[in-house]
């Protein structure tokens, strides 16, 4: 009995101290991770994917302006009628709110220590990836533990997630 | 009788080290916090009236973007992580860097909690 227990106690501390190491593991440093992620729940873009590397980001098979321009646009008008925000001249909001060419055509790149994050659990840090003091841009949110970025938006159903293919 | 105290004091300690393990950042504290040099705005546990979108927001806790301008008013536009553009209203602009802030609960400005303000 008493040799059973300890062992009991043994196992049972070895796998607590496992499980723990394992999970501050899957936190890392926050940063998105490399690789591709395909996106899950997309019947209009059931090939989309992001590819990570390093601290750029870029996005294939998607048409993020008609999934999220209107929006921007929406959220920019309001920040005019307040007064915030940069000044744009027409010709920098047709630039800057076109998010295919920032995020598909090109690469974004995420500076980390700038970037405004919003850390939404222990392992899910939400990333701001606008253009400067405007509301272009995409809000990335990435869960460590489960290897998925989602892009963040008001309504539901149009939150996409891609999810971290292995082997690449 | 000892070997069952001994270990009871062990699966104590383990399930006091589970909950450390892995636990969420939340401190309870209630607090608005300002990073103007990277435009953003952490809530912990605030309510607020949110004028732009005419809702009650209870106990808010996230960081959001805050755009230029954006505290120097006793409105504050801000774009929180769900891309929602939101306005609160307090008693002074933030960008005074006022120790503790009135936030507004209502539509009327009548009620309020307050808050202390880091930076």
């Amino acid at each position: 009995m008493k040799k059973t227990l300890k062992v009991s106690i043994f196992l049972t501390v070895t796998v607590v101290l496992l499980a723990g190491a394992f999970l501050i593991s899957c936190r890392g440093d926050g940063r998105i991770a490399d690789g591709t992620y395909k996106v899950t729940n997309s019947d209009a873009y059931p090939d989309a994917c992001i590819v990570v590397r390093g601290n750029e980001i870029q996005f294939y098979n998607i048409d993020l302006n008609a999934l999220y321009q209107e929006l921007e646009n929406q959220n920019f008008e309001v920040w005019e009628q307040k007064g915030v925000g940069a000044k744009l001249t027409e010709e920098q909001k047709e630039q800057f709110s076109d998010l295919n060419e920032m995020f598909v055509y090109n690469t974004w790149t995420i500076d980390y220590n700038h970037t405004v994050t919003s850390k939404e659990g222990t392992f899910t840090n939400a990333y701001f990836c606008m253009v400067t003091d405007t509301p272009f841009g995409l809000i990335l949110q990435y869960d460590s533990l489960h290897r998925t970025i989602q892009i963040n938006n008001p309504d539901p159903q149009n939150i996409l997630v891609f999810k971290k293919s292995w082997g690449k | 009788m000892k070997h069952k105290k001994t270990v009871l004091v062990i699966l104590s300690c383990i399930a006091l080290g589970s909950c450390f393990t892995g636990c969420g950042a939340s401190s309870g504290d209630k607090s608005i916090q300002i990073n103007q040099l990277t435009a953003q705005m952490t809530l912990t546990g605030v309510n607020f009236y949110d004028f732009f979108n005419n809702v009650l927001v209870s106990n808010y806790s996230g960081t959001s973007y805050v755009p230029s301008n954006g505290l120097n008013s006793r409105e504050i536009t801000f774009t929180d992580v769900s891309y929602v553009t939101r306005a609160v209203h307090v008693s002074m602009p933030l960008s005074n860097k006022p120790a503790t802030v009135d936030v507004y609960t209502n539509y009327e400005e009548t009620t309020y909690d307050t808050y202390t303000c880091t930076y």
